[in-house]
Order: structure tokens, then C-alpha cells, then sequence
């Protein structure tokens, strides 16, 4: 008989998913959905409220990447007051990167080592006590010690800067209101305290190693796991180099073609549309040029490792180079992936923030600036997981009027959605029992993505897009436009 | 003696604001916005001011109110009378909704509180003039005749008084013939330390319901050396359930006249002002009768009664609808054109009052008790009552009974007594003094009314108000009617009256719809004490009183409205109410 | 100079003073949000200050000290209706510290820190009140305002028109601003107004965030000699065994789970001391063992929220709410006054043009169903303990928990307590 295997909650992800599997009658795959279930409201609530408390109040979206909103809410909002990214001071661009690579820092640390570690140290089939961090802590303590020392340096960085490990406070419009002191500076920098940022790069640059091991001895399971064809979108700089804060738009297809040819940021609208599905609170991006069936994208590591041409910081380059040495391909569209090119960017962050702190420029004291007022602002940002957009409108007042939040998580949408499929079809479908280690794989499939669920549900708001329509079969029902 | 004052003394043009403000709304219905600028102008005060007066009166309204303005009283006594079968009527018939106007503008319905005229019930004022005793078809008779351009003052009511008992062989105090003057010819002889002596014997208290002794408040104006001063009178019976006023001034407007010139004499003030509710726009031509009477007399004016040197005079200041006004200094302020909101204890009214200068209020019923006493003399007065508590109080009695109406009972009657006298109908659940008063028990039906107010004695102190309900009646219907009162007529001003008001109706509707527990009785306990104690005036100190009384005395019939599955750890909570408005977007 | 009793204490004083300031003098901790020196009279809308004056309770702010005045401050009862006034005005409004530009700088925020208010005793009234952005600089927003008078009396333009007065009367009363008048005055006079306001009801257009955490007035220290933060009461001594804890974020953002994390290496301790059943970070899904201790993040927005936290009253023997989203609901809250159909409209209706019949909003099986507003958790089910902040700190978190498991007494600086 027909029936339907739920999965609830997801776990060790941030936010609230359910995994549903219709099997029929032979306990083949019928259906699969991940459904986003929660719902809260930013972007009708934040109307009404004054732009220069937006960002502050905005990065309540996420408790784990709240820098993100906050510094793409700050980028919205530096335009609305006239200032483009390019005018900020060197100070406040400077302080607001190191915030910047700091969270990514943080949070990708807590990804791996908090998340998603117990998924690579125990197997697929490890019973559910052994399945969490405390494990971890029990059977490797000196991966723990090091995981948690390097997200609590990532905190540190981020609370020397904004005040608060989370939710703190960096980015005023125009700018940031505060800077950094030479205690705090030297306290990343002389070992005494914490580890110092180069024991980080050196710790990096081990969990790098270690990740190319682990593929090395699961090479057939990780190639194979989920492996599926989309687009990549992500953030390049001027030169095509990997860039985090402040770049261009660009999206490759899973062969490598350029699909999203470097635009600028300001132009997100004209490229991208949102569908509704019945059955999911989070909605489905895609590129309007190519179509809602294949003109979704995934983001994040993953995404940004295949599509940038190369990374700006040495160590971090040869480890790219080493990755695509492994797996002798252009573009990269296995799942698991995203765990090692996770920990690439780590390095990464971890090198910027190294020069970073010994910028002196941190510590100026040309902090805001002023501009011509405008009446919209658009602040896109590379996440931790992913491409961030954050699009304000405003009336002459002052009060935000509209907003728009796609939030990376839902760019995955579909990709999240495909892995399951995938782990669905390969791993339980006709297989008689199912069982708790086949669940799990599910869910190891959702985690790679390192999703940000509650992040993800504000797809509601007035979208100057074109949004089609599909009943609960996936038919296109309808499509609308308005601009 | 007294004043001296040489230059007459005028009052800032600001106190003229109500009397403006109604002039508008009478003639336009409501009040324009150009209006605003133009009294902002006047009074020289930004406009922001204008509509902050304006916003805080019932009876000034910023849209139109139609060419006859409805309000119909939604006080607890009309509620049981048949409020609910007038008000669908009344809708029915002008083709209006309460709260808006009817397409032709010619219609405007809406809600008030207590109109003084419980003994009526149910009861209207249109234009301001009383409809009284109204049923279905008296309803849509008004409305037809109006429909044909009749105007309300000429088809209105003449509420009777409604005097139904005084102290039998002749012994009322209130009601017996008052020749206007026969007092202030007492005066030529009398010194103001003679009057307060008198009234001090007398034991007359403050008849307005807070029950301080008169004398003492005479004297401490008197020892005032600031001048000029005033008398005011507080005519703003607003009390639910309170219209022994309301017959003094259709009936005694003498002696209240001039029970207000015996205290101008006694304190040296030249100044009375009679602060009349909007709700008695209807009893105002009467007493500028009475006032011109009394002028036309030499009673009033310069030398009134031929005492050389004394002047009094009295004008008429028309309330606007809102019961914190009947508070001594919320009074003021509105005196004074501003927004009714009660002052602190800094100073007292008799120190510093309206405008700043020495002020007596007191209210009407006092005034024409101390007309009499000075009349009578002390000593037949202590003659009347229980040692104690000497003389006789004016009772409105309303509700479950055959013979609402006044009551004159001498201090000592029981509360069996009274109910035997108003014939009331299976009376169960009483409530005295109003709203801010207490309910009791016909449990407690042996208690006497008296002033006595001792600890372990267990008499009544009423202040005029006397609702009686019976069996049939839903106490939580009663109690929950006087919360939405109070968080009408809260002022705002201070936070435990302001939000307190609103929580305890919160609280209120748990109770109402089943899902309430012991833990919510106790919090509205203490939630009520906490307002009692902390809030401004009386109308955040006692708007808990009843219910925290009821609460105990009362306590079975509270304990069926509990949520009876209650374990002490999950509240009851409707999943289905408060997933209604997702449902909607079931396919 | 007269002598006067405080809480049994005698005290000489001058004549006629406000006996606010003789306390003050004194080192007396008399809490107030409306008392401002130079204002006579005193404005006494607050109530706060209220104490026991010669038997009865009366504000002190409004009394003048004479001889013989006996003073009660400090007994349980006064105490008790002292802090319920404040959490009563922040129940009034909708005062979300961490969205707020005078956080730290609050005088509401202040009392709530020095009288230790972690939770409000009243369910939140989540009225719906504007922003009112018309005036030239002046911004109001009267979610936060408390009434207390101070601007209506003290903002006046140079020829003595006054800017700001009471309109409506009872709940409906607000603070109406004249645009005409507001034009007037200076940019002295409008920062000025945004200086007094006690709270962060009156903005000025633009004007953001002006220090950073750690420095602004309130952050950090005590006005009080012996701050002594009695919130969390410590269950008793117990044996040090190791116990169970469940977690779960409900409508949270994760932060609080996220500040629970910081406790960094001590982690590797604090394993020792307890093991976790459900919680996000784990695998169970559902209990397999009663917990000694439950701690929810988040407030209810849906109603599987709802279910979720009933199966923490019934499978924990404590409950915890964490975070202010849990404790009275939080930022999601700001759609309480948004009546659900204009969200989810909004949504998923609007985005497009006509024809709504086409249009879908999700509703579906395996959705769970949104609810008409957010719900604090202790509208739901008893809470036994509350945690305030946007998230706590790590510290505060753990000292609590340690309390409350085994009756370890940690005292809670008035530098963690906090709100933002």
C-alpha cells in the first residue's frame, strides 16, 4: 500500500524543515518535498518602520548569520542615503569586511564541526546517540577543541567590531559607527588569550587536508552522492576572482557556461523571478532567460568554488587548484563537495582576515559619509551560505515603504529539494525496509547545503518580478508580470 | 470678611474653550477643521492643543453627527431594561449604524454611558434633550415625527422626579420649601467662623461620594490669603446609576444657589461656577432661571442679600462628556478649557484650584444640605440620623425594583428597609455607590447606611447610587460592563489606570469565555490592588473595587466560569480561533 | 532642616524638598521613569515611584518632606508593585529593545535592568499604533511611547506654542504632534527633544545608533550600591548528577541556541555534567527519556509550535524560556498588529496582478497552520523561568541553568542583564 515517510524535524540544520516521501503501492518513489514550514513575516512587518533601524532589525532573521543581514541591509541602506559601496570610507569598508569574514569564519566552523561533523567522523549508518557534537567532543576531542576555539575566534573578531557576538551593531548608514582599538587588534594577533590568526590559517589549512583524505578514501560515495546538474550562482570581483562582499553577479551552468555574465548587483530584478509552491513556505528562484525548470541555481561554497577563476589569497588558491586537481572536472555538482569547499573558504577568510588586522586602517577615523539621498537601496552579499539580497524602498520621509529579501537558502530551494529526490530514488525507493541510517542519508543530503531555514521563509513581500505559478503537480498554471 | 478687590477680575480667554467648542458643535453638528485654526487663533495656543481638548470629550465630534444626534445610553440598568431591543430599533428605523450616520446625514447614532436617568431606563438624548421610558414603538414613533422635521425640544420628555419616600412626619431636609434668601438674610448676623462652626456640628460631609468633612474644607480655603476665590459646584453626576442631582437642580435650584453664596461668604470668594455635565444640557435653562432669579432679587451680584461689600456671582460652565471630570481637579482643568486629566497632590484645590487660586468643590447635594443646615440650625439637624452619622442622604435606587427613584433616608436605614420600601424583585447582587463603589450581597442585607466608617463596623457609606439586581441577572455581565465603562472613561493620564483597565478586560473575557483558572482570579486580585494603590485619581483606584468584592463574595459563582480541565500547567488555548484566519486559505 | 524616617532609618533634611531627591541624596533607590528635577510640578504620570507615606501609598516624587514624615521604600509589597508598573508599561507598548536607536540609552530599558525585570507579569497588548513621519525632523513612534508628559510640558517653540499634546483619552490616548509648530524650532531644540524623551519614541529623521554596545549610559553598571539580581531563584542544593536537557527553537532565529554555544571550551565540561535528549542539535526527534530541564527559543507562530511546546511542559520537569521571543514573543511579534491575511496576501497574492483566482497561497497537509498573531510561550503553557535578551549571553544562560539544576548560586551582573 501507498504511503508516505515523514521526516521530522530535520536536524542539525538552523530552522525547521520536514522531509516528506510518497511511496506507492511497490514502495517506489512517487514524490518527494522539502517543506520550509515556518513563516514569519520581515518583509510586510518591516514596512513602516524608519530605514536607519532596518539593519539592526533585519539581522534577527538568523541568529547564526546575522552579519549577513546586517551588512546587506547596511549596503541597502548606504544607497538609500547615497553612498554606493565604492564610497564608503576605507575604514568602515575595511572593518565591515573583517566583520565580514570573521562570521563566515564562524559560522562555516560551526557548520562543520558542530553540524555536519558527526554525518563524516560516524557514517551514514551511525545510531542516532552518536549523531551530534557531544559525540564528537567524546571520540575526537582535539577536533572538537579546534572547532569550537575556531568559531569562537570568529566570534571574538565579530564582537571586537560590532560590540555583541550576536546581533551586534557595526553598520550606520553611510558607514559604521565605531572602530577597533589596538588591544583588540593585537588580542587576534599575540596568542596570549586565543590562538593567534595564524595558528587559524595553520588549523585551516589542516581541516583542508584532512577533508582531501577523507574524499580520497570515500572517493566512489562522495562523486556519486547526490550528484545532479544546476546552475551555480555566486559573487566574483572585477578580475573574476572569488569575492565575498562587495563584486558582481555571475551564474555558470553545471558545464560551465557563463549563464549571468557578471552583472552588476543593482540589476538583480531584471534577472531573476520567484515561483510559489502549494506545499513549501519558501519560494523558488531561477533565472527568467533560461526558465523555471533549469534556471535555478545552487549557492554557497559549492557554487562559489566552481564559478570564481581563481581565489584571492594564496594558500586558499592552491587548495582550489588541489580540488579541481581531485576531481578532474571544470564545474563540480556533487553534493558532498560543498563540505571541502567549504572548508576552502575557510582558509580564505581566514588569510583576509590576517591582513586585515594588520591594516592600520582599522583603526582611521573617517567612519561615515554622506551622499544625495535616493528613495531605493539594494545590498547583495555572499553569505555564508549563499547569495543574499536585500532590496529597500523608502518614501521621501524615510519610512521603508517596500522590501524585498531573497535570502540564499531559498536559492538552494530547488537543489535541496533535487538532493532528496536523488537520495530518495537511489537510496530507499523499492528497497522493502527502510532504514534509520537511509532516513539519515536525507537528511546528510539537506545538511551539506548547510541551510538557513529561518532565514529562507521571508518570501513574502511585494516583488517588482515576473512570479509563475504552480499548482501542487508542478503544472504552470499561470504567470503574471508586473513591474 | 471679604475681598476688596478693585479691578474686576477677568478670566484667561482659555477657560472660554468648551463653551466655543459647543457653540460649534451645536450649530454644525460637529466641529471643522477650519475651526481648529480659527480657536487656535483665539485662545492663542497651538492647534495640536485644540484637538487634544477636542479628542478627549465625548461630545465633540470631527465628523458630522447628523441634524439629530442620537446617543443611547449603555449603562448597565438600560442593558437590563432592554437595551439591546432599542438599539436594533433604532438602527431599523433611521436607517443608521451606531457610531456612524445614516446616508442622508439626517441621523446619527450612537453609545453613551449613564445619562442620569436610570430610573427611566431605557433612555436616549437626542439633540441633547431627554427620551425617556423607551420601548419599540415609542422609538419608531420619535423617529417618525423627527423624520417629519419635528425638533427633539419640542416631542421630548419632562423626566419625573421620581420622589418616592422622605423620612416620614414631615422630616425632609431637601424637599421642604425654600423661600430663595431666607438663609443669606441669616447671614447679615453670621460670621464665616459661625458658619464653619454650624457645619462642623452638622457633620456634613462631602456628598459627592468621597465623604470629607465640609467644614474643614471651607476652613482651609478661608485661611487662603491668594485672590480672588471660587466656588465651584460639581454638577457633573456622572456616577452610573446617580441622579439624585439631577432632581435637586429640577427642583431645589434655590437652594443649591444658595448654598453656593453661604460658602462665597464664608471663604471670601466672589466667583461660582456651576460645572454642569453635557449629559444635562436639558435642566441648564433652569437654572439661569433660578440664577436670574436670584439677581433680580439683589440676591446675587453686588452686596447681594444688602451685605455691604459682599459680591457673588454665578455663570454656568457646560461639561462635555467625561466621568473623570466629576474629580475634583480633572474639574478644574476642564474649567480652565483643557483636557479633564486629574492633577497631582502637589497642591490642594483649596490652596491653589482653578487658575491657580484658592478653590471650594463641592457637589450639588452638599451645597443644598448646607443651605439647609444654615436654615435649620445644627441642632434640629443632629435630630436626624444615628449618633455618628446625623441627617439624611439622597439615594438614586434603580434596577430590579418597582419604584426606582429618589429615596431620602435618614443615616441608619438598613439595607432590608431600603429594598422593602423600593419594592425590589428578588434582589441578589446590589451595587453601591456605582461602579467605583461596592457590590454586596443580599447576604449582607442587615448592614446599615451610614458614614460611620470605623474598622470591624460594618456599615455602608453610599454616595447616591443604588443598582439592584436579581437572581436572574449574569454578575460577570454586570462586572464586565463596569470594566468597559472604566476604559472608557480612563483619562490616560497615568499607566496603572490607562493600561490597567485594558488588562483587566483582557482578564475579563478569559473569564467570560471559560478559560480562565484559579491563577487568573488571583492575578485580577492583585493586578486590582496594584491599581488601587498606585494610580492617580479615584477612577484607577476604585475601578477594581467591585469586581476584586465580587470576586470573594461571590467566590461559587466565579468558580463556574473556570476552565475546569486546568492540570496547572497548559492554559487553555482555542487552536481553532486562532487558526481561523489561515482556514481561509484552504483550497 | 527637619527630620524625616526612611524604611526606619532617620534622615535630616531640608524643608520642603522633593523627597526623590532626599532618597537620592541619600543613596536611596527609589525607581522612576516621569521624575525630572527641574520640573514642578512633578509630572507623577509614571507612578512608579510609589511608596508608603506616614501609612499610605502615595508617589514620592509629588511629596515635600516636612518633620516627622515617615517614609516606606523597600518592603516586599512596595517592591512588588514597583516593578509591576514598569512591566505594565512595557506590556502597554511595543517596546522591542533590539530594533530600538535608544537601547542602552533608555530609561524604560534602565528601570527594567535595575529592578531585574526578565519577564512581564501581563500578556503583551500588541495594540496597533503608527509611526507618525510627517513631521520636518521629529519622527514618533508611538509603539514606544510611555506617557509621561515630559514632552507635552517642556517642548515649546520661542514664541510658547507647544509641539507635542495629549489627543483621544483612556488606551486610544497618544502623543499628537504639531507639524506647524515642530517647524518652528530649532535644531537644538529638535535634538533636544529627542535627548528627553525618555525612551525611543521621539527620533530624529536619520539619526541612527550612536554607541556601540558597552558604552552607551545603561549598559554596564548599577545605579544601585547592591544590585542584586534576585530573577532566578536556585531550586536548592542538589547532588551533582548528571542531567537531562531538551532544547528547541520555536518561531526563533536560532540566536539564543547559537549564544548557548558560546560558552565555547567549557563546553567540553558542561558535557560531562548533562546529556541532551531532542534538541536541534541532536538527532532525537522526539524525547526518549523525561528531562530534568526544557529551553525554548522562540515564541508560537503556528500551530505545530504550539504542539511542540506542550510536549515540553509535559516531558520536562522545568521549563526555561529563553530569549525575549519565548518570553513574551519577540521581534516576529511586529506582525501582531498586520491582521494574517494582509501577510500571507501581501505574499503570495499580491506580488502579481489580477486574476486572483489563479493564485495560490501554500496550504497544505504538511504545513502546519499559521496563527493569527505570535503567541509568548506562557500564554500557552506555565513557564518556570525566564532569560531576557536578543540572545542572552552566553553567560547569563548557563549561570541560570546552573542554578536552577544545582542550586549553584551565580549572581547575574547587571552588565549581562540585558534586553538587546
Amino acid at each position: 500500500m501507498s504511503r508516505k515517510i515523514i521526516i521530522d524535524p530535520v536536524t542539525r540544520v538552523e530552522g525547521h524543515g520536514r522531509v516528506t516521501i510518497h511511496l506507492d503501492e511497490e514502495g517506489k518513489v512517487k514524490d518527494s518535498f522539502f517543506h520550509i514550514v515556518e513563516f514569519r513575516g520581515f518583509e510586510r512587518f518591516v514596512q513602516g518602520h524608519p530605514y536607519w533601524e532596518t539593519p539592526v532589525l533585519v539581522q534577527r532573521l538568523c541568529g547564526i548569520c546575522p552579519v549577513s543581514h546586517h551588512l546587506a541591509a547596511a549596503k541597502a541602506i548606504d544607497q538609500i542615503v547615497g553612498i554606493d559601496p565604492k564610497d564608503l570610507s576605507p575604514t568602515a569598508s575595511k572593518l565591515r569586511r573583517l566583520m565580514h569574514y570573521g562570521q563566515i569564519f564562524q559560522s562555516h566552523a560551526l557548520h562543520f564541526f558542530y553540524l555536519a561533523s558527526p554525518d563524516l567522523l560516524f557514517g551514514v549508518d551511525a545510531p542516532v546517540e552518536k549523531r551530534n557534537i557531544v559525540a564528537v567532543a567524546v571520540e575526537n576531542r582535539e577536533l572538537a577543541i579546534k572547532g569550537i576555539t575556531m568559531r569562537k575566534f570568529g566570534q571574538e573578531i565579530i564582537k571586537a567590531v560590532a560590540g555583541k557576538k550576536i546581533h551586534g551593531i557595526l553598520a550606520v548608514p553611510g558607514g559604521v559607527h565605531k572602530t577597533i582599538t589596538k588591544e583588540e587588534i593585537d588580542y587576534f594577533l599575540d596568542g596570549k588569550n586565543i590562538e593567534n590568526i595564524d595558528t587559524m590559517i595553520a588549523w585551516s589549512q589542516a581541516m583542508v587536508n584532512f577533508m582531501k583524505e577523507y574524499h580520497e578514501k570515500n572517493r566512489k560515495f562522495l562523486d556519486e552522492f547526490a550528484e545532479f546538474p544546476s546552475g551555480h550562482l555566486g559573487m566574483v570581483n572585477d578580475e573574476g576572482g572569488l569575492e565575498l562582499y562587495d563584486g558582481k553577479l555571475r551564474a555558470i551552468d553545471s558545464d560551465g557556461n557563463i549563464t549571468l555574465d557578471d552583472i552588476s548587483t543593482d540589476l538583480y530584478q531584471d534577472y531573476f523571478s520567484e515561483a510559489v509552491a502549494q506545499w513549501s513556505y519558501m519560494k523558488f528562484p531561477y533565472l527568467k532567460n533560461i526558465g523555471r525548470e533549469k534556471g535555478w541555481n545552487r549557492v554557497g561554497p559549492l557554487a562559489r568554488i566552481n564559478l570564481c577563476d581563481f581565489i584571492p589569497t594564496p594558500l586558499a588558491e592552491k587548495a582550489r587548484q588541489e580540488y579541481f586537481g581531485f576531481t578532474g572536472k571544470k564545474v563540480n555538482n556533487s553534493t558532498l563537495f560543498s563540505h571541502w569547499a567549504r572548508l576552502i573558504e575557510v582558509l580564505h577568510c581566514a588569510e583576509e582576515m590576517k591582513s586585515l588586522l594588520n591594516d592600520p586602517d582599522l583603526m582611521g577615523d573617517d567612519l561615515v559619509r554622506k551622499g544625495v539621498g535616493r528613495l531605493k537601496g539594494i545590498g547583495i552579499i555572499e553569505a555564508p551560505r549563499g547569495t543574499l539580497t536585500h532590496h529597500y524602498e523608502v518614501d521621501e520621509k524615510g519610512m521603508i515603504t517596500r522590501c524585498n529579501l531573497i535570502v540564499s537558502t531559498t536559492h538552494n530551494n530547488d537543489a535541496m529539494n533535487t538532493a532528496v529526490r536523488w537520495v530518495a530514488d537511489n537510496v530507499i525507493s523499492s528497497k522493502g525496509t527502510i532504514t534509520d541510517g537511509m532516513l539519515n542519508q536525507v537528511e546528510i543530503a539537506i545538511r551539506a547545503y548547510d541551510p538557513c531555514l529561518s532565514c529562507a521563509t521571508q518570501a513574502i513581500g511585494k516583488m517588482p518580478l515576473k512570479a509563475e505559478l504552480y499548482n501542487y503537480k508542478g503544472e504552470l498554471i499561470d504567470e503574471r508580470c508586473k513591474d | 470678611m471679604t475681598n476688596g478687590i478693585e479691578k474686576k477680575f477677568k478670566e484667561p480667554d482659555q477657560t472660554q474653550m468648551l463653551n466655543r467648542l459647543w457653540e460649534l458643535q451645536k450649530s454644525n453638528g460637529y466641529i471643522h477643521d477650519d475651526n481648529i485654526k480659527e480657536l487656535a487663533n483665539a485662545f492663542n495656543v497651538s492647534e495640536v492643543e485644540v484637538e487634544g481638548v477636542i479628542s478627549f470629550y465625548h461630545f465633540f465630534q470631527r465628523n458630522p453627527t447628523g441634524k439629530y444626534t442620537i446617543y443611547l445610553n449603555n449603562s448597565i440598568i438600560a442593558d437590563i431594561k432592554g437595551f439591546e431591543r432599542i438599539k436594533e430599533t433604532l438602527e431599523r428605523e433611521t436607517g443608521a449604524t451606531f457610531g456612524t450616520i445614516d446616508r442622508t446625514g439626517t441621523f446619527g447614532l450612537f453609545l453613551t454611558p449613564c445619562i442620569g436617568l436610570s430610573d427611566h431606563e431605557p433612555s436616549a438624548l437626542i439633540n441633547f434633550y431627554p427620551f425617556i421610558n423607551l420601548n419599540t414603538s415609542k422609538v419608531k414613533d420619535i423617529i417618525a415625527k423627527l423624520k417629519n422635521g419635528a425638533s427633539a425640544e419640542s416631542i421630548c420628555d419632562a423626566p419625573a422626579d421620581n420622589i418616592r419616600y422622605t423620612p416620614p412626619g414631615n422630616k425632609t431636609v431637601f424637599f421642604k420649601k425654600f423661600t430663595p434668601g431666607s438663609v443669606i438674610s441669616k447671614l447679615v448676623q453670621a460670621t464665616p467662623l459661625g458658619i464653619i462652626e454650624e457645619l462642623k456640628k452638622s457633620e456634613l460631609a462631602g456628598r459627592g461620594g468621597a465623604y470629607f468633612p465640609t467644614w474643614k474644607k471651607w476652613n482651609s480655603a478661608m485661611v487662603q490669603p491668594a485672590l480672588p476665590k471660587f466656588v465651584v459646584c460639581n454638577a457633573d453626576e456622572g456616577e452610573p446609576g446617580t441622579f439624585k442631582d439631577r432632581v435637586l437642580m429640577n427642583r431645589e435650584a434655590n437652594s443649591l444657589i444658595e448654598g453656593m453664596i453661604i460658602c462665597g461668604y464664608t471663604i471670601g470668594a466672589e466667583y461660582g461656577i456651576i460645572y454642569l455635565r453635557g449629559e444635562y444640557w436639558w435642566l441648564k435653562n433652569k437654572l439661569d432661571e433660578a440664577i436670574k432669579e436670584y439677581h433680580s432679587k439683589g440676591l446675587l451680584g453686588e452686596d447681594c442679600g444688602n451685605i455691604k461689600g459682599f459680591s457673588f456671582d454665578i455663570r454656568i460652565q457646560m461639561g462635555a462628556g467625561s466621568y473623570v471630570c466629576g474629580e475634583e481637579t480633572a474639574l478644574l482643568e476642564s474649567l480652565e478649557g483643557k483636557r479633564g486629566e486629574p492633577r497631582t497632590k502637589w497642591f490642594f484645590p483649596v490652596e491653589k484650584g482653578y487658575l491657580q487660586l484658592p478653590t471650594v468643590i463641592n457637589n450639588v447635594e452638599t451645597f443644598c444640605a448646607a443651605a439647609k443646615i444654615i436654615e435649620m440650625g445644627a441642632e434640629e439637624y443632629l435630630k436626624l440620623g444615628i449618633p455618628g452619622s446625623p441627617g439624611t442622604k439622597l439615594i438614586s435606587v434603580s434596577g430590579d425594583c418597582q419604584l426606582p427613584g429618589i429615596y431620602e433616608i435618614e443615616w441608619g436605614m438598613t439595607i432590608e428597609e431600603l429594598l422593602g420600601l423600593c419594592k425590589a424583585d428578588d434582589p441578589y447582587y446590589i451595587q453601591v455607590s456605582g461602579p467605583s463603589g461596592e457590590c454586596i450581597s443580599i447576604n449582607e442585607k442587615s448592614r446599615r447606611m451610614s458614614m460611620i466608617d470605623l474598622p470591624g463596623q460594618k456599615d455602608i457609606r453610599c454616595g447616591g447610587s443604588f443598582m439592584i439586581f436579581n437572581k436572574h441577572r449574569d454578575i460577570l455581565k454586570i462586572l464586565v460592563n463596569f470594566s468597559e465603562f472604566f476604559k472608557h472613561e480612563s483619562c490616560g493620564i497615568c499607566t496603572p489606570c490607562r493600561a490597567g483597565n485594558f488588562i483587566i478586560q483582557r482578564k475579563l473575557d478569559r473569564l467570560n469565555n471559560g478559560f480562565a483558572n484559579e491563577t487568573d482570579l488571583d492575578e485580577i486580585k492583585s493586578w486590582g490592588t496594584i491599581m488601587k494603590n498606585t494610580s492617580r485619581c479615584g477612577l484607577g483606584k476604585t475601578a477594581a473595587n467591585s469586581l476584586i468584592i465580587a470576586m470573594d463574595k461571590f467566590h461559587d459563582y466565579f468558580k463556574t466560569k473556570l476552565d475546569k480541565n486546568y492540570d496547572g500547567l497548559n492554559l487553555k488555548f482555542d487552536m481553532d480561533a486562532a487558526t481561523k484566519d489561515y482556514e481561509e486559505y484552504k483550497i | 532642616m527637619v527630620n524625616i524616617t526612611i524604611d526606619g532609618k532617620n534622615f535630616l533634611a531640608e524643608e520642603g524638598k522633593n523627597l526623590m531627591q532626599v532618597a537620592k541624596e541619600n543613596d536611596i533607590f527609589i525607581p522612576s521613569l516621569c521624575y525630572y528635577e527641574h520640573i514642578e510640578p512633578p509630572l507623577g504620570t509614571c507612578r512608579v515611584c510609589i511608596c508608603k507615606i506616614n501609612g499610605r501609598f502615595g508617589p514620592a516624587c509629588t511629596e515635600k518632606v516636612k518633620e516627622g514624615l515617615t517614609v516606606e521604600v523597600n518592603n516586599p509589597e512596595l517592591k512588588d508593585t514597583r516593578k509591576a508598573l514598569v512591566e505594565m508599561t512595557f506590556a502597554e507598548g511595543n517596546h522591542l529593545c533590539p530594533a530600538c536607536v535608544k537601547s542602552g540609552n533608555c530609561d524604560l530599558q534602565h528601570m527594567g535592568y535595575e529592578l531585574g525585570i526578565s519577564s512581564t507579569r501581563f500578556q503583551h497588548l500588541f495594540k496597533d499604533r503608527t509611526i507618525d513621519y510627517k513631521a520636518n525632523r521629529i519622527v514618533m513612534e508611538h509603539n514606544r511611547c510611555i506617557k509621561c508628559l515630559r514632552c507635552v510640558v517642556e517642548v515649546v517653540t520661542d514664541d510658547g506654542k507647544k509641539v507635542f499634546t495629549y489627543q483621544n483619552r483612556g488606551f486610544e490616548t497618544y502623543v499628537g504632534v504639531d507639524y506647524e509648530q515642530e517647524a518652528k524650532l530649532t535644531e537644538e531644540q529638535a535634538v533636544n527633544a529627542m535627548k528627553i524623551c525618555p525612551t525611543g519614541a521621539i527620533m530624529l529623521r536619520g539619526v541612527s545608533i550612536p554607541e556601540p554596545f558597552g558604552h552607551r549610559k545603561f549598559d554596564m553598571e548599577s545605579v544601585q550600591k547592591n544590585y542584586n539580581d534576585e530573577t532566578i531563584k536556585p531550586n536548592g542544593p542538589t547532588a551533582i548528577t548528571k542531567k537531562r536537557i531538551a532544547t528547541i527553537s520555536l518561531a526563533g532565529c536560532f540566536g539564543c541556541h547559537m549564544s548557548m554555544l558560546d560558552i565555547d571550551l567549557g563546553l567540553l565540561d558542561l558535557i560531562e555534567l548533562v546529556s541532551f535528549d531532542k534538541s536541534p542539535l541532536t538527532d532525537k526527534k522526539n524525547f526518549t527519556e523525561r528531562c530534568d530541564l526544557g529551553i525554548i527559543e522562540g515564541g508560537c507562530c503556528n500551530d505545530e509550535n504550539v504542539e511542540t511546546l506542550k510536549k515540553f511542559r509535559e516531558n520536562c520537569d522545568v521549563l526555561i524560556a529563553l530569549g525575549e521571543c519565548s518570553v513574551w514573543g519577540g521581534l516576529p511579534t511586529l506582525r501582531n498588529s498586520i491582521p494574517l491575511s494582509e501577510c500571507l496576501d501581501e505574499a503570495y497574492l499580491n506580488c502579481v496582478t489580477n486574476e486572483p483566482a489563479n493564485n495560490i497561497v501554500p496550504y497544505h497537509e504538511d504545513l502546519p497552520k499559521i496563527l493569527d498573531r505570535v503567541y509568548a510561550c506562557n500564554e500557552i503553557v506555565k513557564i518556570d523561568y525566564y532569560i531576557p535578551g536578543c540572545p542572552p549571553d552566553a553567560g547569563i544562560i548557563w549561570k541560570s541553568v546552573k542554578n536552577i539544576l544545582w542550586g549553584e548560586k551565580n549572581p547575574i551582573l547587571y552588565s549581562e542583564f540585558k534586553y538587546d
